[in-house]
Protein backbone atom coordinates (compact mmCIF):
# COMPACT_ATOMS: atom_id res chain seq x y z
CA UNK A 1 0.00 0.00 0.00
CA UNK A 2 1.21 3.46 -0.87
CA UNK A 3 -0.06 6.72 0.57
CA UNK A 4 -0.56 9.80 -1.58
CA UNK A 5 2.82 11.54 -1.04
CA UNK A 6 1.21 14.99 -1.05
CA UNK A 7 -1.30 14.10 1.68
CA UNK A 8 -0.48 15.57 5.07
CA UNK A 9 -1.86 14.42 8.42
CA UNK A 10 -2.16 16.90 11.27
CA UNK A 11 -2.50 15.28 14.66
CA UNK A 12 -4.54 16.88 17.44
CA UNK A 13 -3.56 16.68 21.12
CA UNK A 14 -6.52 14.28 21.75
CA UNK A 15 -5.06 11.76 19.28
CA UNK A 16 -7.52 12.41 16.45
CA UNK A 17 -6.29 13.96 13.24
CA UNK A 18 -7.05 15.77 10.01
CA UNK A 19 -5.90 14.85 6.51
CA UNK A 20 -5.13 17.50 3.93
CA UNK A 21 -4.83 16.66 0.26
CA UNK A 22 -4.05 19.27 -2.40
CA UNK A 23 -6.57 17.82 -4.83
CA UNK A 24 -9.43 18.63 -2.45
CA UNK A 25 -10.38 21.84 -0.67
CA UNK A 26 -11.98 19.88 2.17
CA UNK A 27 -10.07 18.43 5.10
CA UNK A 28 -10.81 14.85 6.15
CA UNK A 29 -11.26 14.12 9.86
CA UNK A 30 -9.75 10.96 11.35
CA UNK A 31 -10.65 9.52 14.74
CA UNK A 32 -7.97 8.10 17.04
CA UNK A 33 -8.16 4.68 15.36
CA UNK A 34 -7.94 6.29 11.92
CA UNK A 35 -4.77 8.11 12.98
CA UNK A 36 -3.23 4.86 14.27
CA UNK A 37 -4.05 3.11 10.98
CA UNK A 38 -2.78 6.03 8.88
CA UNK A 39 0.50 6.14 10.77
CA UNK A 40 0.91 2.38 10.43
CA UNK A 41 0.41 2.54 6.65
CA UNK A 42 2.75 5.53 6.47
CA UNK A 43 5.39 3.40 8.21
CA UNK A 44 5.03 0.70 5.57
CA UNK A 45 2.62 -1.73 7.26
CA UNK A 46 0.54 -3.98 4.99
CA UNK A 47 -3.14 -4.85 5.53
CA UNK A 48 -2.41 -7.91 7.70
CA UNK A 49 0.01 -5.96 9.89
CA UNK A 50 -2.46 -3.09 10.28
CA UNK A 51 -5.19 -5.59 11.27
CA UNK A 52 -2.87 -7.18 13.80
CA UNK A 53 -2.04 -3.79 15.25
CA UNK A 54 -5.72 -2.98 15.61
CA UNK A 55 -6.37 -6.27 17.44
CA UNK A 56 -3.55 -5.53 19.89
CA UNK A 57 -4.85 -2.01 20.49
CA UNK A 58 -8.47 -3.13 20.97
CA UNK A 59 -8.41 -6.65 22.51
CA UNK A 60 -12.24 -6.89 22.50
CA UNK A 61 -12.30 -6.77 18.71
CA UNK A 62 -12.77 -10.01 16.73
CA UNK A 63 -10.51 -10.79 13.79
CA UNK A 64 -13.44 -10.39 11.39
CA UNK A 65 -14.35 -6.99 12.83
CA UNK A 66 -10.76 -5.82 12.65
CA UNK A 67 -10.41 -7.00 9.04
CA UNK A 68 -13.68 -5.33 8.11
CA UNK A 69 -12.65 -2.03 9.81
CA UNK A 70 -9.27 -2.02 8.07
CA UNK A 71 -10.84 -2.85 4.74
CA UNK A 72 -13.39 -0.04 5.15
CA UNK A 73 -10.72 2.46 6.19
CA UNK A 74 -8.46 1.56 3.28
CA UNK A 75 -11.41 1.61 0.86
CA UNK A 76 -12.36 5.12 1.99
CA UNK A 77 -8.79 6.36 1.51
CA UNK A 78 -8.65 4.71 -1.92
CA UNK A 79 -11.89 6.42 -2.97
CA UNK A 80 -10.36 9.77 -2.10
CA UNK A 81 -7.10 8.93 -3.91
CA UNK A 82 -5.21 9.12 -0.62
CA UNK A 83 -3.94 5.55 -0.89
CA UNK A 84 -3.09 3.03 -3.61
CA UNK A 85 -3.21 -0.75 -2.99
CA UNK B 1 17.87 15.90 -7.27
CA UNK B 2 17.55 19.52 -6.24
CA UNK B 3 17.08 21.53 -9.41
CA UNK B 4 15.33 21.55 -12.69
CA UNK B 5 17.31 22.07 -15.87
CA UNK B 6 15.87 23.63 -18.99
CA UNK B 7 17.12 22.63 -22.42
CA UNK B 8 15.95 24.62 -25.40
CA UNK B 9 15.65 22.97 -28.82
CA UNK B 10 14.08 24.08 -32.10
CA UNK B 11 10.61 22.91 -31.12
CA UNK B 12 11.30 21.77 -27.60
CA UNK B 13 12.32 22.80 -24.18
CA UNK B 14 13.50 19.90 -22.05
CA UNK B 15 13.33 20.33 -18.34
CA UNK B 16 15.33 17.88 -16.32
CA UNK B 17 15.88 17.41 -12.63
CA UNK B 18 19.48 18.07 -11.72
CA UNK B 19 21.85 19.10 -8.97
CA UNK B 20 23.07 22.19 -10.83
CA UNK B 21 21.65 25.60 -11.50
CA UNK B 22 22.90 28.67 -13.25
CA UNK B 23 20.99 30.92 -15.61
CA UNK B 24 18.37 33.09 -14.00
CA UNK B 25 14.82 33.00 -15.27
CA UNK B 26 15.16 36.66 -16.18
CA UNK B 27 18.05 35.76 -18.50
CA UNK B 28 16.04 32.96 -20.03
CA UNK B 29 13.13 35.34 -20.51
CA UNK B 30 15.49 37.72 -22.28
CA UNK B 31 16.71 34.88 -24.47
CA UNK B 32 13.12 34.27 -25.52
CA UNK B 33 12.67 37.95 -26.26
CA UNK B 34 10.59 38.80 -23.24
CA UNK B 35 11.66 42.14 -21.86
CA UNK B 36 10.44 41.43 -18.36
CA UNK B 37 12.13 40.70 -15.11
CA UNK B 38 10.35 38.06 -13.07
CA UNK B 39 9.67 38.72 -9.44
CA UNK B 40 11.27 35.40 -8.63
CA UNK B 41 14.68 36.74 -9.54
CA UNK B 42 16.29 34.36 -7.09
CA UNK B 43 14.89 31.41 -9.01
CA UNK B 44 17.46 29.74 -11.21
CA UNK B 45 17.36 27.32 -14.07
CA UNK B 46 20.00 26.01 -16.43
CA UNK B 47 19.89 26.16 -20.19
CA UNK B 48 21.28 23.12 -21.95
CA UNK B 49 22.04 22.54 -25.62
CA UNK B 50 19.57 22.30 -28.49
CA UNK B 51 17.80 18.99 -28.71
CA UNK B 52 15.67 19.14 -31.86
CA UNK B 53 13.69 16.05 -30.95
CA UNK B 54 10.03 16.33 -31.95
CA UNK B 55 8.62 12.85 -31.71
CA UNK B 56 6.88 11.39 -28.68
CA UNK B 57 8.66 8.25 -27.52
CA UNK B 58 7.14 5.28 -25.69
CA UNK B 59 8.63 6.37 -22.37
CA UNK B 60 6.73 9.66 -22.48
CA UNK B 61 3.38 10.46 -20.91
CA UNK B 62 1.53 13.68 -21.67
CA UNK B 63 1.17 15.80 -18.53
CA UNK B 64 -0.83 18.74 -19.76
CA UNK B 65 -1.35 21.00 -22.73
CA UNK B 66 -1.71 24.75 -22.62
CA UNK B 67 -2.32 26.75 -25.78
CA UNK B 68 0.34 25.86 -28.36
CA UNK B 69 2.35 23.92 -25.82
CA UNK B 70 2.28 20.28 -24.69
CA UNK B 71 4.24 19.01 -21.69
CA UNK B 72 5.44 15.41 -21.63
CA UNK B 73 7.18 13.50 -18.86
CA UNK B 74 9.81 10.92 -19.76
CA UNK B 75 9.75 8.20 -17.10
CA UNK B 76 13.05 6.68 -18.19
CA UNK B 77 15.05 9.89 -18.46
CA UNK B 78 13.15 11.57 -15.59
CA UNK B 79 12.71 14.78 -17.54
CA UNK B 80 9.98 16.94 -18.95
CA UNK B 81 9.67 17.93 -22.59
CA UNK B 82 7.72 20.90 -23.80
CA UNK B 83 6.65 20.60 -27.40
CA UNK B 84 5.45 23.55 -29.48
CA UNK B 85 3.32 23.79 -32.57
CA UNK B 86 5.86 26.20 -34.01
CA UNK B 87 9.67 26.23 -34.09
CA UNK B 88 10.98 28.50 -31.34
CA UNK B 89 12.31 31.25 -33.64
CA UNK B 90 8.83 31.61 -35.13
CA UNK B 91 7.06 31.80 -31.81
CA UNK B 92 4.87 34.83 -31.34
CA UNK B 93 4.51 36.69 -28.08
CA UNK B 94 1.40 34.73 -27.24
CA UNK B 95 3.41 31.50 -27.43
CA UNK B 96 6.32 32.90 -25.49
CA UNK B 97 3.97 33.79 -22.67
CA UNK B 98 3.04 30.14 -22.35
CA UNK B 99 6.72 29.25 -22.12
CA UNK B 100 7.20 31.96 -19.57
CA UNK B 101 4.30 30.67 -17.49
CA UNK B 102 5.66 27.12 -17.53
CA UNK B 103 9.18 28.38 -16.78
CA UNK B 104 7.93 30.26 -13.77
CA UNK B 105 6.11 27.18 -12.53
CA UNK B 106 9.16 24.94 -12.97
CA UNK B 107 11.44 27.61 -11.55
CA UNK B 108 9.34 28.04 -8.43
CA UNK B 109 9.22 24.27 -7.93
CA UNK B 110 12.98 24.11 -8.31
CA UNK B 111 13.48 26.94 -5.83
CA UNK B 112 11.18 25.33 -3.26
CA UNK B 113 13.01 22.01 -3.52
CA UNK B 114 16.27 23.87 -2.95
CA UNK B 115 14.89 25.27 0.30
CA UNK B 116 14.00 28.80 -0.80
CA UNK B 117 11.00 29.82 1.26
CA UNK B 118 8.41 30.56 -1.41
CA UNK B 119 4.79 29.49 -1.75
CA UNK B 120 3.19 29.80 -5.19
CA UNK B 121 -0.42 30.57 -4.35
CA UNK B 122 -3.31 30.50 -6.80
CA UNK B 123 -5.28 33.54 -5.79
CA UNK B 124 -5.90 37.26 -6.19
CA UNK B 125 -3.77 39.95 -4.59
CA UNK B 126 -5.58 43.15 -3.66
CA UNK B 127 -3.17 46.00 -3.20
CA UNK B 128 -3.52 49.51 -1.73
CA UNK B 129 -0.14 50.70 -2.93
CA UNK B 130 1.77 49.80 0.22
CA UNK B 131 0.24 46.56 1.54
CA UNK B 132 -1.60 43.61 0.10
CA UNK B 133 -4.43 41.22 0.89
CA UNK B 134 -4.38 37.68 -0.48
CA UNK B 135 -7.60 35.97 -1.53
CA UNK B 136 -7.56 32.20 -2.08
CA UNK B 137 -10.37 30.16 -3.47
CA UNK B 138 -11.52 27.59 -5.97
CA UNK B 139 -11.57 28.44 -9.67
CA UNK B 140 -14.83 30.16 -10.48
CA UNK B 141 -15.53 31.35 -6.94
CA UNK B 142 -15.02 34.99 -7.94
CA UNK B 143 -11.34 35.92 -7.53
CA UNK B 144 -11.21 37.83 -10.82
CA UNK B 145 -14.58 39.46 -10.17
CA UNK B 146 -13.44 40.55 -6.71
CA UNK B 147 -10.19 41.84 -8.23
CA UNK B 148 -12.19 43.86 -10.78
CA UNK B 149 -14.46 45.24 -8.05
CA UNK B 150 -11.37 46.23 -6.04
CA UNK B 151 -9.95 48.09 -9.06
CA UNK B 152 -13.31 49.82 -9.64
CA UNK B 153 -13.30 50.99 -6.04
CA UNK B 154 -9.92 52.68 -6.58
CA UNK B 155 -7.59 49.88 -5.45
CA UNK B 156 -4.92 48.07 -7.43
CA UNK B 157 -4.76 44.42 -8.38
CA UNK B 158 -2.09 43.13 -10.72
CA UNK B 159 -2.49 39.42 -10.07
CA UNK B 160 -5.53 37.20 -9.98
CA UNK B 161 -3.85 33.92 -10.83
CA UNK B 162 -0.41 33.30 -9.33
CA UNK B 163 1.19 35.08 -6.40
CA UNK B 164 4.53 34.16 -4.91
CA UNK B 165 4.59 34.44 -1.16
CA UNK B 166 8.08 34.93 0.26
CA UNK B 167 8.33 33.86 3.90
CA UNK B 168 12.10 33.84 4.24
CA UNK B 169 12.06 36.53 6.94
CA UNK B 170 9.81 37.53 9.81
CA UNK B 171 7.34 39.24 7.47
CA UNK B 172 5.41 37.70 4.61
CA UNK B 173 5.87 39.43 1.27
CA UNK B 174 3.75 38.94 -1.84
CA UNK B 175 5.03 39.15 -5.42
CA UNK B 176 2.20 39.51 -7.90
CA UNK B 177 2.77 37.60 -11.15
CA UNK B 178 0.86 38.49 -14.28
CA UNK B 179 -2.59 37.30 -15.09
CA UNK B 180 -1.60 35.16 -18.04
CA UNK B 181 -4.88 35.49 -19.91
CA UNK B 182 -4.28 39.25 -20.19
CA UNK B 183 -0.58 38.83 -21.01
CA UNK B 184 -1.44 36.60 -23.93
CA UNK B 185 -3.15 39.54 -25.64
CA UNK B 186 -0.08 41.74 -25.38
CA UNK B 187 2.56 42.92 -22.97
CA UNK B 188 2.60 46.31 -24.66
CA UNK B 189 0.72 48.99 -22.82
CA UNK B 190 0.38 46.73 -19.80
CA UNK B 191 2.15 47.59 -16.61
CA UNK B 192 3.23 44.51 -14.73
CA UNK B 193 5.31 45.39 -11.71
CA UNK B 194 7.30 42.14 -11.66
CA UNK B 195 9.65 43.46 -9.02
CA UNK B 196 6.86 44.67 -6.80
CA UNK B 197 7.14 43.25 -3.32
CA UNK B 198 4.35 44.03 -0.91
CA UNK B 199 4.02 43.16 2.77
CA UNK B 200 1.07 40.85 3.25
CA UNK B 201 -1.49 42.30 5.65
CA UNK B 202 -4.32 39.76 5.47
CA UNK B 203 -5.17 36.39 3.97
CA UNK B 204 -8.76 35.34 3.34
CA UNK B 205 -10.45 32.30 1.91
CA UNK B 206 -12.93 33.53 -0.70
CA UNK B 207 -16.52 32.29 -0.86
CA UNK B 208 -19.76 33.73 -2.15
CA UNK B 209 -21.98 35.57 0.33
CA UNK B 210 -25.59 34.50 -0.21
CA UNK B 211 -27.34 37.76 0.59
CA UNK B 212 -24.65 40.23 1.61
CA UNK B 213 -20.90 40.75 1.76
CA UNK B 214 -19.03 40.15 5.00
CA UNK B 215 -15.88 38.84 6.64
CA UNK B 216 -16.14 36.07 9.22
CA UNK B 217 -13.89 33.53 10.93
CA UNK B 218 -13.88 30.11 9.26
CA UNK B 219 -12.82 26.73 10.72
CA UNK B 220 -9.04 26.42 10.82
CA UNK B 221 -9.11 23.09 8.97
CA UNK B 222 -11.12 24.62 6.10
CA UNK B 223 -8.64 27.51 5.93
CA UNK B 224 -5.63 25.17 5.88
CA UNK B 225 -7.24 22.92 3.26
CA UNK B 226 -7.96 25.95 1.06
CA UNK B 227 -4.43 27.31 1.44
CA UNK B 228 -2.82 23.91 0.79
CA UNK B 229 -4.88 23.37 -2.33
CA UNK B 230 -4.16 26.92 -3.59
CA UNK B 231 -0.44 26.46 -2.96
CA UNK B 232 -0.40 23.27 -5.06
CA UNK B 233 -2.68 24.53 -7.85
CA UNK B 234 0.10 25.46 -10.28
CA UNK B 235 2.59 22.74 -9.35
CA UNK B 236 0.44 19.66 -8.79
CA UNK B 237 0.74 18.19 -12.32
CA UNK B 238 4.49 18.75 -12.52
CA UNK B 239 5.16 17.84 -8.89
CA UNK B 240 3.28 14.57 -9.43
CA UNK B 241 6.01 13.48 -11.86
CA UNK B 242 8.81 13.81 -9.35
CA UNK B 243 10.24 10.64 -7.80
CA UNK B 244 8.18 9.58 -4.77
CA UNK B 245 10.78 10.72 -2.25
CA UNK B 246 10.88 14.17 -3.86
CA UNK B 247 7.07 14.31 -3.95
CA UNK B 248 7.02 13.69 -0.22
CA UNK B 249 9.61 16.41 0.28
CA UNK B 250 7.63 18.81 -1.90
CA UNK B 251 4.44 18.05 0.08
CA UNK B 252 6.22 18.73 3.36
CA UNK B 253 7.79 21.92 1.98
CA UNK B 254 4.45 23.30 0.78
CA UNK B 255 2.75 22.26 4.01
CA UNK B 256 5.40 23.98 6.08
CA UNK B 257 4.83 27.21 4.12
CA UNK B 258 1.07 26.89 4.55
CA UNK B 259 1.38 26.28 8.30
CA UNK B 260 3.62 29.35 8.58
CA UNK B 261 1.06 31.41 6.70
CA UNK B 262 -1.82 30.10 8.82
CA UNK B 263 0.12 30.76 12.03
CA UNK B 264 0.49 34.41 11.06
CA UNK B 265 -3.00 35.05 9.71
CA UNK B 266 -6.14 33.96 11.57
CA UNK B 267 -8.52 31.75 9.57
CA UNK B 268 -10.96 34.18 7.99
CA UNK B 269 -13.20 34.16 4.97
CA UNK B 270 -14.40 36.93 2.70
CA UNK B 271 -17.96 36.11 1.70
CA UNK B 272 -18.21 38.32 -1.37
CA UNK B 273 -21.42 39.70 -2.80
CA UNK B 274 -21.80 41.85 -5.90
CA UNK B 275 -24.03 44.30 -4.05
CA UNK B 276 -21.49 44.82 -1.29
CA UNK B 277 -19.15 47.77 -0.86
CA UNK B 278 -15.80 45.99 -1.07
CA UNK B 279 -13.75 48.97 0.06
CA UNK B 280 -15.78 49.34 3.23
CA UNK B 281 -15.97 45.54 3.81
CA UNK B 282 -12.17 45.34 3.72
CA UNK B 283 -11.78 48.60 5.64
CA UNK B 284 -9.63 47.49 8.58
CA UNK B 285 -7.97 44.64 6.75
CA UNK B 286 -6.16 46.53 3.99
Amino acid sequence: MKLNPFAVMRKSPDGSGTLFDPSSNKALKLNVTGVILWEAVANGANEAEVTEMLLKKFPGLTLEQAKSDVNYFIGQLEKKSLLQR
Amino acid sequence: MNDLILAIGRNNIILRLSQDSGVKLSELAELLGLSVTPAASTVCADVLADTGNDSVCSDESPIFTTGPLAVFFNRKEQNFRLNFLYPLPELKLVHKIYIYQVMITFGVLSAMLRGIKLIPVHGALLDNGSEALLLCGESGVGKSTTARRWRESGGQCYADDLILIDYSGKEFFAHPLPTWSICKESLKGQFYPFNRKLPLKSVFGLSRGEVREYIAPIPEDDFLAQLYRSAFFHILAIGGCLPEKEQKRLGNTVWSGVENLAAKFPPCGLFAHLKGDLKSTLGGYL
